[in-house]
């Protein structure tokens, strides 16, 4: 069985021979010097790279693994209090998604932090953004991992997780039920992030209150937030939720949308003629499928449709991308908890307190939400995602008892 | 309800039309919101004025029909369902007609294809296999095109066999028996493009007084880089056909079809209308302007299908321009909106693995 190795040295290879080649690796404890290093290179590499350097989404990971954030990260994985040693699971057998870039390189970096020796499975539809960062990476000479490529063969897949500790799946459900099909060996574990929906929440009072630049500012963190990947990330908020009276709530919606309007005009935002039409279908067929208090679509890069007051959820799941929002009001936040369910991910938040967000927490109780972060941030990376903390998921330990 | 041989089907100009129009669609809205609950729904959510202009009576898109029955007519008067003939694999619209929308769209056509073809039926080519209509499993448009325009024709001849080759004994003979006589030729582009006229060239037949009407869009002529008119020259160097014209229609909206004019331009009937939008603001565009195109029948009574966003770009040449021979507007069509793809979570390489 043959694959394309990309990394560490590009040629067609069979994929027994990468897989002795990283049995032969020597091990690493979490947070080992090198591999935090190493990353620490990487950050450096991508910063100063011309053609990573402008792209936001290259920056945000060179941010997050520059060398300072690394030791924040590792002091959060202090020696263990039981006295039992973190070890890594071994070999990592990473399958990132395609639609966004430099996942890959995040799920890769984070088990390298875990010490583990890798195999990652590039999608032949990745973008050249991807292709750049692997240039980067090639020049690091991580001799623990292997970054390949191969067509839907399911006998690939399997010869691989057979000899894999830990298989990472980053969904799609569709994949992430194909893959689970094929066997993992007895001992291996497998952390998987399906399909995932993700919301965003605005105090209606706090943006009329805002001036101008202020405004200003939050449409650019919820352009960023909604359309870095044309909004088909998942921690992209589908679903926008005025919290606030409903003359509050339109009135700030008026102002946000006018704002919005600008930073796509200033930000150069251009979508295609077909998925401007398939964002109308899409907002029509809600309003044919369900109650839809109004389509607002003066401009089809910025959609909303208005489901009116209440918790509500638009008929279907299926969403066109590249700036569409199902619109809501609530008079409290609390209110929300019905539209939440374990498929909701990311609840970025603008104007709501900190007291409010725990006490819809603890409300919702594990029934859905992994994470509440301020507005502008969906897309930024932790180590804790989806409610997993991959250090743990990606790492064993050792008890020892003198 | 309308009789679409109430004027010739050119005979209006537009400023008399979009009165007329204007009047027409905004009773066949209130006629929809009042038998369709779904669209009664959207109509609602788009809110908007009470129409003052064509233009701002309410566009479906025309995926709709993909997804959602759309209907406006109880299931008992339900006459005929039509599907699109998408290609396998793909979801086609349905299409319910009643018999009143049916004989309308057949009034329609028969005023449309009378200007074109004159009062006497001519001896007809179906240039496609007669199966095509024989399964009634498969009746879809393309069955429900070569029915509809049967009737403006005599003695038909089905030029391919099962195969899709030329019958060549079979229009040999056909030939012979109408030899001096006009002739109509009726098919799908494509199939006229690809198995008709090659095996025509090669088997040395020839036309010396026909026309050939045929539709179905240019999307794999586009690919092959054939435009209308190398179409007709390179036609009539094959098959001797000297009169060749192409007409804009779909299974939404069958009998309102826009045949091309003598300056190659297509026409839509008084009946019927045609505005290009700006994909960014949905706004109607001006002639000269390159948009999408929405077109408008007066014709659907059965479905709300009377104002519908297509997923055509085209773009008006010019309005009233050849009165008096042809009042209206006249459109040229410039292909599919191209596909784009978004890449989404559920697009992973691995979602291919097992497929």
């Amino acid at each position: 069985m043959i694959v394309a190795e990309l990394l560490p040295s590009p040629a067609p290879r069979p994929i027994a021979e990468i897989l002795d080649r990283l049995d032969a690796a020597p091990a690493l404890l979490p947070f080992d010097p090198a591999a935090l290093q190493m990353l620490g290179e990487l950050s450096r590499r991508i910063l100063a790279a011309k053609d990573l350097a402008r792209q936001p989404d290259a920056v945000a990971l060179g941010y997050w693994l520059r060398p300072a954030n690394l030791a924040r990260l590792a002091d959060r994985y202090p020696p263990l209090s039981d006295g039992s040693l973190r070890v890594p699971a071994g070999l990592a057998f990473h399958i990132p998604p395609s639609n966004v870039d430099m996942m890959f390189a995040y799920s890769w970096a984070a088990g390298l932090m875990a010490g583990n020796r890798q195999i990652v499975r590039l999608s032949r539809r990745r973008g050249t953004l991807a292709d750049t960062l692997l240039a980067v990476i090639a020049e690091l000479g991580d001799a623990r991992s292997a970054f390949i490529e191969y067509d839907r063969e399911d006998a690939i897949t399997a010869a691989i997780s057979a000899r894999s500790d830990l298989r990472v799946i980053w969904g799609g459900d569709a994949a992430v039920a194909a893959i689970r099909a094929v066997p993992l060996a007895p001992h291996a574990k497998e952390t998987v992030f399906a399909d995932r929906l993700s919301l965003t929440m605005l105090a209606a009072p706090t943006v009329l209150a805002l001036d101008d630049a202020a405004l200003a500012n939050l449409a650019g963190r919820l352009f960023n937030d909604v359309l870095t990947f044309d909004q088909m990330a998942c921690s992209s908020p589908r679903r926008l939720i005025w919290v606030g009276s409903v003359e509050a709530a339109d009135a700030a919606e008026k102002r946000l949308t006018l704002a919005m309007a600008a930073e796509i005009q200033r930000r150069g935002y251009r979508i295609a003629t077909a998925t401007a039409l398939e964002k109308y279908a899409a907002a029509c067929r809600a309003a044919i499928r369900g109650p839809v208090r109004a389509i607002e679509h003066t401009r089809t890069d910025w959609v909303l449709v208005d489901l009116g007051d209440g918790p509500a959820a638009p008929p279907d799941a299926s969403h066109p991308g590249a700036g569409l929002l199902y619109r809501c009001r609530v008079d409290d936040v609390a209110e929300i908890a019905p539209m939440i369910d374990r498929s909701v991910q990311t609840l970025t938040h603008f104007g709501i307190d900190r007291a409010t967000l725990d006490q819809l927490a603890v409300r919702l109780a594990g029934k859905g939400i992994d994470r509440m972060v301020p507005l502008g941030e969906a897309l930024a990376f932790d180590l804790i995602w989806d409610g997993y903390d991959l250090i743990d998921e990606f790492t064993r330990r050792v008890v020892i008892r003198p | 309800m309308i009789d679409p041989q109430a004027h010739p089907p050119y005979g209006v100009p537009q400023a008399q039309k979009d009165a007329l129009l204007l009047e027409q669609l905004v009773a066949l809205t209130a006629h929809h919101r009042g038998h369709c609950p779904p669209y009664a729904r959207l109509v609602q959510a788009l809110g908007g004025p009470v129409p003052t202009r064509v233009a701002e009576i309410p566009f479906l898109p025309v995926s709709l029909f993909k997804t959602d029955l759309l209907t406006s007519v109880p299931e008992d008067q339900l006459f005929k369902l039509v599907t699109s003939s998408g290609t396998t694999g793909q979801a086609v619209s349905r299409i319910t007609l009643d018999r009143n929308t049916a004989a309308l769209q057949s009034r329609a056509l028969a005023a449309i294809m009378g200007d074109l073809l004159g009062p006497e039926r001519l001896p007809m080519v179906i240039v496609d296999c007669a199966s095509t209509i024989r399964d009634r499993a498969r009746f879809n448009a393309r069955a429900a095109g070569i029915l509809g325009m049967m009737i403006f024709g005599r003695q038909h001849f089905y030029a391919l066999d099962d195969d899709m080759r030329l019958d060549v004994e079979g229009l040999r003979r056909f030939l012979e028996k109408f030899a001096g006589t006009r002739v109509l030729l009726f098919g799908f582009t494509w199939l006229v493009w690809k198995h008709f006229a090659p095996e025509m060239a090669e088997a040395g037949l020839r036309f010396d007084d026909a026309i050939l009407v045929h539709s179905g869009g240019w999307k794999r002529l586009a690919d092959e880089a054939v435009d209308n008119a190398s179409f007709k020259a390179r036609l009539r160097d094959m098959t001797g056909i000297a009169t060749v014209r192409n007409f804009y229609g779909m299974a939404e909206q069958v009998g309102s079809v826009f045949v091309e004019g003598e300056d190659g331009l297509l026409y839509p009937p008084w009946f019927a209308d045609v505005i290009i939008r700006d994909p960014l603001t949905l706004k109607p565009l001006q002639p000269g302007e390159v948009g999408v195109v929405q077109v408008l029948s007066l014709l659907p009574m059965s479905y709300p299908g009377h104002s519908l966003l297509t997923e055509d770009l085209g773009v008006i040449e010019h309005i009233d321009g050849a009165a008096p021979a042809r009042y209206g507007k006249g459109l040229r069509i410039l292909g599919r909106v191209p596909k784009t793809e978004l890449r989404g979570c559920s697009d992973v390489a691995a979602a291919r693995l097992s497929a």
